[in-house]
C-alpha cells in the first residue's frame, strides 16, 4: 500500500471520529446545561419545607409535600398496573406467540403506542374514565400514566426474552419442564437485569410525564392520598407555579423541578448499576 | 442387522420422516438402539444426525413447523403420538447439547432442577440425590465444595458434566447426546468419553458425533446417515472394520463430510 493512500485513509478515520465525539459533546453539553440551571435555581428554593409542607397560597412560605405524595402514589399504582401486564404480553410474544400473526399484530401496535404522544393517552382515559364517572381522579391519572409505561415495559421485556439463548430453553424442556415454568424459572432468571431495567426506566418517564395528568388526575393543592379525587402531583404543580405571576411560586417551581430531574436521574443510574451487576446477562 | 437378536431394542424407530417446514429431512429412517450400550450416530453436517436425536425426546416439539412422521415405539408407546406426555417421556429419556447449557443459578440447583420437577421429597434426600448424580457424572470431587457456586462458574468441561449430572439425576433410561464434546478442548473430552463409557453399564445411550476415531473409541453399534437417509447400521467394530455400503467406506475414508 502506498504511504499517500495510507494518510488519506488515516485522514478520514481521524476526521470521522472528530466529528463523532463534537457531536456527542454538544449533545452532552446541552443536559449539563439543563441539570446546571435546574440545581442552580432549585438548591436556592429548595428548604427542609419543601418537603414538608403543602403548596402554599400566593404570598405564603409553602412546600411540595402534597405533590410529590401524590406523584409517588400515581406513579406507584401506575406501576402496579403496568408491569404484570407489560411483562405477561412481553413474555408471550417472546415465548408463546413467537413470530405467530397474532405476536406480529401486536408487536406492531406496541411500536405505535412507544411513539404516541402521551396526551393522547390523556385523552383517552378522559374519554373512558374521567366522563363516565364526572370526576378527575387519581385513579384515571394513573391509568393514563400506566398506559405510558406498558408500551416501553413491554418492549424491554421482549427484547430481553428474545435474548435467551434457545438452546437454554430446550436443555429445560428436555429435563420434561413444561413451558411455562421454563419461562419462570429459566428464562427470567436470564433475563431479569434487564426487564427490571426497563421497568424502572418506565417508572422514570411516567414520574416526569405532565400531559396525561392534565385532564385525567388534573392537579390538587390540598393534601390528599385519596385515589378517587383529583391528585396533586409534581409535573402539573411545576406547571402552574412556574406560569402564575408570584417569584415565591417560582422559586418553587425550581425546587420542584429539581426534585424530579434528580429523582429520575437517580433511578436511570441505579439501572445502569444494576445492569453492570457481574452476575446479570452472563450468557 | 442381524445381530440384532442379542440384545433387546429399547427403543425402535419405524420408517421415521422429519420435516422442517415443507423440507424434508429425515426420509424413512428406521434403527433399534439396544440397552446399556453406546449407539453412535454419524454423517456429514446436515445429513440430519442432531434431528433424529431431537426427534427421540420430542424436543422439537417446542417449534411449531417441525413435524415428524412414523413411529418411534418406547415403553410400549409410540412416542410420536401426540397424546403421549412429553413429561413422562423426557423423564426416561435425557439430553444433553452441544454446547453446555448450565442454567443461571447454582450448582446444586443446576442438579435438583429436575428433581424437584418431578418429586417432592425433604431437602435432606434431595442432598443425597444431587450428591449421586455429581458423582455419577464424575464432577463430585471438583465441586462439593462450591455447590452453591453459579453454574455458570465453571469451566466447559465441567459445564458439560454438569449438563449430564443434571440428565441423569432424574435417572432416565436413554441419555441423549448431541455431540456433547465438540465444542471442549482435547483433555475435557477424554474425560466425558471416558465418563460416557462407565455410564453405559446402566444407560443406553446414544450419541450423535462428527468425530469418527471417537465414534470408533467408544461406541457399541454405528448408524451412518447421509442426507437423511440411513444408510448403515451395525455392530461399530462390524462397520468400521468391515462396511458393506460404498457410501460408508467413502465417508470413513474420509472422501466427504
Amino acid at each position: 500500500m502506498s504511504s499517500s493512500r495510507y494518510k488519506i485513509r488515516l485522514f478520514k478515520d481521524r476526521l470521522f471520529s472528530a466529528f463523532a465525539v463534537l457531536s456527542a459533546l454538544i449533545g452532552l453539553s446541552f443536559l449539563l446545561l439543563i441539570l446546571f440551571q435546574v440545581c442552580h435555581e432549585g438548591l436556592q428554593a429548595l428548604s427542609f419545607d419543601t418537603f414538608t409542607k403543602t403548596t402554599p397560597p400566593p404570598g405564603e412560605k409553602g412546600g411540595l409535600a402534597n405533590a410529590m405524595v401524590g406523584s409517588f402514589l400515581l406513579s406507584g399504582l401506575a406501576m402496579l398496573l403496568s408491569v404484570p401486564l407489560g411483562v405477561m404480553a412481553g413474555v408471550y410474544l417472546a415465548e408463546f406467540g413467537r413470530n405467530g400473526k397474532l405476536a406480529m399484530v401486536v408487536a406492531f401496535l406496541n411500536d405505535i403506542l412507544l411513539s404516541a404522544p402521551s396526551i393522547c393517552f390523556g385523552l383517552f382515559v378522559y374519554e373512558i374514565i374521567v366522563l363516565p364517572t364526572h370526576g378527575f381522579s387519581g385513579y384515571a391519572g394513573a391509568v393514563a400514566l400506566a398506559f405510558i409505561a406498558i408500551p416501553v415495559i413491554l418492549q424491554t421485556t421482549r427484547d430481553m426474552l428474545t435474548l435467551v439463548p434457545d438452546p437454554l430453553r430446550e436443555a429445560a424442556s428436555a429435563l420434561g419442564a413444561p413451558r411455562w415454568k421454563v419461562v419462570f424459572t429459566v428464562c427470567f432468571r436470564v433475563a431479569k437485569g434487564g426487564i427490571m431495567t426497563g421497568i424502572l426506566l418506565s417508572f422514570a418517564r411516567i414520574a416526569g410525564e405532565t400531559a396525561p395528568l392534565l385532564f385525567t388526575a388534573l392537579n390538587n393543592r390540598f393534601w390528599n392520598v385519596s385515589m378517587a379525587e383529583p391528585m396533586p402531583n409534581l409535573p402539573m404543580t411545576i406547571y402552574q407555579l412556574a406560569l402564575s405571576p408570584y417569584p415565591d411560586w417560582h422559586e418553587l417551581a425550581w425546587a420542584g423541578a429539581m426534585v424530579i430531574t434528580l429523582t429520575v436521574l437517580s433511578i436511570n443510574v441505579l439501572t445502569r448499576f444494576l445492569t453492570r451487576d457481574p452476575s446479570v446477562n452472563r450468557i | 442387522m442381524s445381530s440384532s437378536d442379542q440384545a433387546d431394542a429399547v427403543m425402535e424407530i419405524k420408517n421415521l420422516s422429519f420435516f422442517y417446514g415443507d423440507k424434508q429431512v429425515l426420509k424413512s429412517v428406521s434403527l433399534s438402539l439396544f440397552g446399556n450400550g453406546i449407539t453412535a450416530i454419524m454423517g456429514p453436517s446436515g445429513c440430519g444426525k442432531s434431528t433424529l436425536l431431537r426427534t427421540l425426546n420430542r424436543i422439537y416439539d417446542l417449534y411449531p413447523e417441525q413435524r415428524a412422521q412414523g413411529q418411534v415405539f418406547f415403553g410400549g408407546e409410540n412416542i410420536l403420538d401426540p397424546d403421549v406426555d412429553t413429561a413422562w417421556l423426557r423423564r426416561r429419556v435425557g439430553m444433553v447439547f452441544q454446547k453446555p447449557t448450565p442454567f443461571p443459578m447454582s450448582i446444586f440447583d443446576n442438579v435438583a432442577y429436575g428433581l424437584k420437577l418431578y418429586e417432592k421429597m425433604p431437602s435432606s434426600v434431595l442432598a443425597e440425590r444431587v450428591e449421586k448424580a455429581l458423582r455419577n457424572a464424575a464432577l463430585w470431587d471438583e465441586v462439593k465444595d462450591q455447590l452453591r457456586a453459579s453454574g455458570q462458574s465453571l469451566s466447559g468441561g465441567q459445564q458439560q458434566r454438569l449438563c449430564i449430572a443434571r440428565a441423569l439425576a432424574v435417572e432416565p433410561e436413554i441419555l441423549l447426546l448431541d455431540e456433547p464434546t465438540s465444542a471442549l478442548d482435547p483433555v475435557s473430552t477424554a474425560r466425558i468419553e471416558d465418563l460416557i463409557e462407565t455410564l453405559k453399564k446402566n444407560y443406553t445411550i446414544v450419541m450423535v458425533t462428527h468425530n469418527l476415531q471417537q465414534a470408533a473409541r467408544i461406541s457399541d453399534y454405528a448408524a451412518f446417515l447421509y442426507m437423511g437417509q440411513l444408510i448403515e447400521f451395525d455392530a461399530a467394530k462390524k462397520l468400521f472394520e468391515s462396511p458393506s455400503h460404498p457410501k460408508t467406506v467413502d465417508y470413513l475414508k474420509g472422501r466427504f463430510g
